[in-house]
C-alpha cells in the first residue's frame, strides 16, 4: 500500500484471498465420496476454458459427478459463504457494532418459520417450494423488524434497530418451535435444514441465487466507502455530507435480500457472518473498503473448504455444514483474536 | 454577503422545542462564541446549522438558504468540529483527515490525488504530517484535538461550527487551540461560531459573545457587556467577579459562596 493513499485495497490481500479461493475450489471438486483422479479433474477444468482443449479422459459418469454434483455444490457454497460474509460485514458497518451478523434483524428465524411450514406439512424437504417460503419468511421477518424500530420513539437508530430485530426474532422463532411441535415426526428434516446444508439438484440452486448475490453484493461493493464515513457516526456523517438515511437502506435491504436467498438455498449457516469479516478486519484493518470485497472473496473459499470437511470427514454420510463452520472457525478466530490483542 | 445568518430560527427534538426565534449574524473572519448554562441550546443551534437537525425560520450560509441546499453542497460550506467526536478504532490520522473531503467525493468515486495534497496541506499547517500513520485513538489529547479539526478544516468551508473545541484539554492545549482557530479564521476569513464553556477564554478570543439560556438569546456583544455579574448570576445561578487582566481582557472568576453561620454550626459531629 503506497503511503499516498491510505484505506485501498491493495494487490496483496486480494491475489491472497483469490488463491485460496482457487486452492479451495479445486480441492472441493476434486475430492468427495466418489474419487475421481485428480489430474483428470484439472484437465476437464481446463479444457472447458475458452480456446484450451484437453482431453482429460474421464469416463462419462465420472464427467457427470463432476458437472453435475461437485462443481454446482461448490459454485453453491461459494456464492453462500460470498453472500454471507459480505452481507456481516454490511450489517456490522450500518449498525456500527462488530457483534452486528447477518441474522441480526430475524432474517433467520424468518426463514426457519417458512421452511418449517412446509416441511410439516409435508410439502416436501427440498425444492422450489421450500425455498420460497424461506425467502418469504426470512424477507417478512426483517420488514417487521424494520417496522417496529421506526414506529419507535428512538427513530429506526441502530440500537433501536437491533432490539427490534431481537424481539421479532424470538417471537418468530417461538412460531417455529410451535410448529414444529405440532408435527413432531419431521422434527429430524426441520433440524436438518436448519443446521445447514449445501444439497444441490444440478445447478437450479446456482441459477436462483446467483442474481441476488451479484445485485447484492454489487450494491455493498459499491457503498464501501460509505460505510468508513458512517464509522464516524450519523450525526457527523450527515455532516460530512452522506445521505446516511439512504446509505444506510440501501445497505440493510441489499443485506437482507442477499441473506434470504442465501439462507433459503442452503438452510441457517451459521458464523460465517460474522467470523469472517472479523478475521479480515483483525488481519488487514477495519476499513470496509478492505473488509467487503476481501470478505466476499474469503467467505467463499471458507464455506466451500467447511463443506469439503463437512462431507468427507464421515462418509460416505454428511456432517451439517453449521456444525464445521463453527467448528473449524471458533478455533481459527480465537488464534486470530489472540494474536492481535496481545 | 457571506457567512451565517440564522433569522427567527426554531428547532428541538420531536415536540420539544428548544430552540426559540433565534437571531444571529456571523460574517466572514468573525468569531462569535456562544456561552449559556448546560442545556440553554448551544449544541443544538449548532446541530441546526450543520444540518444534522431539522428547523424552522431562515437559515442561510453566503446568502443561500440551506434547506434547498442538498447535503452534499451544505457540506462543502459549513464544518463541525463536535464536542465529543466518535473516532474509529484504528483510524490513522491521514484516515480521519481525509474524511473531511467526503464532500467533494463523487458518490462512487474515491479520493483524488487533489483531495490527499488538500488533506496534507492541512495536516503540515496543523502539524500533523509526522503523526499521518498513527492512529487517532493514539495521540494525545491536544494532538487529537487537531486531527479533529483537521478533518473539519479539510472540508475547506467558510463556515466552522466548533462544540466546546477544548473541554477535554488541559490549560496549555486549550489556548493552543483556541490561537490556531484564530489564527485560522483571520489567514482564511473563516466565519467561526463556537460554544465555549470557559467564559474568559470567549471573551479573550470571540469578536463577540452571544449569550443564551432556555434556547433563547439573552444577550448579544462585546464580552465586557454579555459578561456582567448580573446577567451571569441570574442565567448561570452562581456568583462571579469579573476582572481585568494586564491586556484588559475580560476575566470570569467564580466566587465560592458564603456559608451560612447556622449552617456551620448545625452539626459539631461532622
Amino acid at each position: 500500500m503506497s503511503p499516498d493513499s491510505p484505506r485501498r485495497l491493495g494487490a496483496g490481500p486480494v491475489g491472497l484471498a483469490l488463491a485460496l479461493l482457487v486452492v479451495c475450489a479445486v480441492a472441493g471438486v476434486a475430492w468427495g465420496p466418489v474419487s475421481l483422479p485428480a489430474g483428470a479433474v484439472l484437465a476437464e477444468l481446463v479444457d472447458r476454458l475458452p480456446i484450451i482443449s484437453i482431453d482429460s479422459g474421464l469416463s462419462e459418469r465420472q464427467a457427470a459427478v463432476l458437472w453435475e454434483l461437485r462443481v454446482p455444490r461448490v459454485a453453491l457454497g461459494g456464492l453462500v459463504g460470498a453472500m454471507l460474509a459480505t452481507a456481516g460485514a454490511g450489517y456490522q458497518g450500518v449498525f456500527r457494532n462488530p457483534l452486528a451478523d447477518p441474522y441480526l434483524l430475524g432474517v433467520a428465524a424468518g426463514a426457519g418459520l417458512g421452511a418449517t411450514l412446509v416441511i410439516a406439512a409435508g410439502l416436501g424437504t427440498g425444492g422450489f417450494l421450500l425455498t420460497m417460503a424461506a425467502f418469504t419468511g426470512g424477507i417478512i421477518a426483517v420488514v417487521a423488524a424494520y417496522a417496529l424500530g421506526r414506529s419507535s420513539g428512538g427513530g429506526a437508530s441502530p440500537a433501536t434497530m437491533i432490539l427490534a430485530g431481537i424481539a421479532v426474532a424470538s417471537f418468530f422463532t417461538a412460531l417455529q418451535t410451535f410448529v414444529q411441535q405440532l408435527a413432531s415426526d419431521t422434527v429430524r428434516e426441520v433440524f436438518a435444514w436448519i443446521l445447514g446444508r449445501l444439497t444441490t439438484s444440478g445447478w437450479s440452486e446456482v441459477r436462483l441465487l446467483t442474481p441476488f448475490v451479484v445485485v447484492s453484493a454489487g450494491a455493498l461493493l459499491l457503498h464501501r466507502r460509505h460505510l468508513d464515513v458512517l464509522a464516524v457516526g450519523e450525526d457527523e456523517a450527515a455532516t460530512l455530507g452522506v445521505e446516511t438515511t439512504r446509505v444506510r437502506l440501501i445497505v440493510v435491504v441489499a443485506s437482507t435480500l442477499g441473506t434470504a436467498a442465501a439462507v433459503s438455498v442452503s438452510g441457517l449457516i451459521g458464523f460465517v457472518g460474522i467470523v469472517v469479516p472479523h478475521a479480515i478486519r483483525l488481519a488487514f484493518g477495519s476499513s470496509y473498503r478492505v473488509i467487503i470485497p476481501l470478505s466476499l472473496i474469503a467467505g467463499g473459499a471458507f464455506l466451500i473448504a467447511a463443506d469439503l470437511v463437512a462431507r468427507t470427514v464421515v462418509r460416505p454420510a454428511e456432517l451439517p455444514i453449521g456444525v464445521i463452520t463453527a467448528f473449524v472457525g471458533a478455533p481459527f478466530f480465537g488464534t486470530l483474536l489472540r494474536r492481535s490483542r496481545r | 454577503m457571506s457567512g451565517v445568518s440564522c433569522k427567527r430560527v426554531s428547532a428541538g427534538y420531536g415536540s420539544k422545542e428548544v430552540l426559540h426565534d433565534i437571531d444571529i449574524d456571523v460574517a466572514p473572519g468573525e468569531w462569535v462564541a456562544l456561552v449559556g448554562p448546560n442545556g440553554s441550546g448551544k449544541s443544538t443551534l449548532l446541530r441546526c446549522i450543520a444540518g444534522s437537525i431539522g428547523f424552522s425560520g431562515d437559515l442561510t450560509i453566503d446568502s443561500r438558504p440551506v434547506d434547498q441546499m442538498a447535503r452534499r453542497e451544505r457540506s462543502r460550506l459549513v464544518a463541525l468540529v463536535p464536542q465529543q467526536p466518535l473516532i474509529p478504532d484504528d483510524i490513522s490520522v491521514l484516515e480521519y483527515v481525509l474524511l473531511g473531503r467526503t464532500p467533494y467525493i463523487s458518490y462512487w468515486g474515491s479520493e483524488s490525488v487533489a483531495d490527499l495534497a488538500a488533506a496534507r496541506t492541512v495536516m503540515s499547517r496543523l502539524d500533523l504530517v509526522e503523526h499521518a500513520d498513527e492512529t487517532m485513538t493514539s495521540l494525545s489529547g491536544g494532538e487529537r484535538q487537531r486531527g479533529v479539526l483537521g478533518r473539519a478544516l479539510a472540508q475547506d468551508a467558510g463556515v466552522l461550527l466548533l462544540d466546546e473545541p477544548t473541554t477535554a484539554l488541559d490549560l496549555g492545549h486549550q489556548v493552543q487551540v483556541m490561537q490556531l482557530v484564530d489564527e485560522l479564521r483571520r489567514e482564511r476569513k473563516i466565519a467561526v461560531l463556537s460554544a465555549v464553556h470557559d467564559l474568559t477564554l470567549a471573551a479573550q478570543y470571540a469578536d463577540r459573545l452571544v449569550l443564551l439560556d432556555g434556547g433563547s438569546v439573552i444577550a448579544e456583544g462585546a464580552a465586557e457587556a454579555v459578561l456582567t455579574p448580573e446577567l451571569l448570576s441570574k442565567h448561570y445561578q452562581a456568583e462571579v467577579s469579573i476582572l481585568r487582566d494586564e491586556a484588559g481582557d475580560v476575566v470570569v472568576a467564580p466566587r465560592k459562596p458564603q456559608l451560612a453561620t447556622n449552617a456551620l454550626n448545625a452539626d459539631p459531629t461532622t
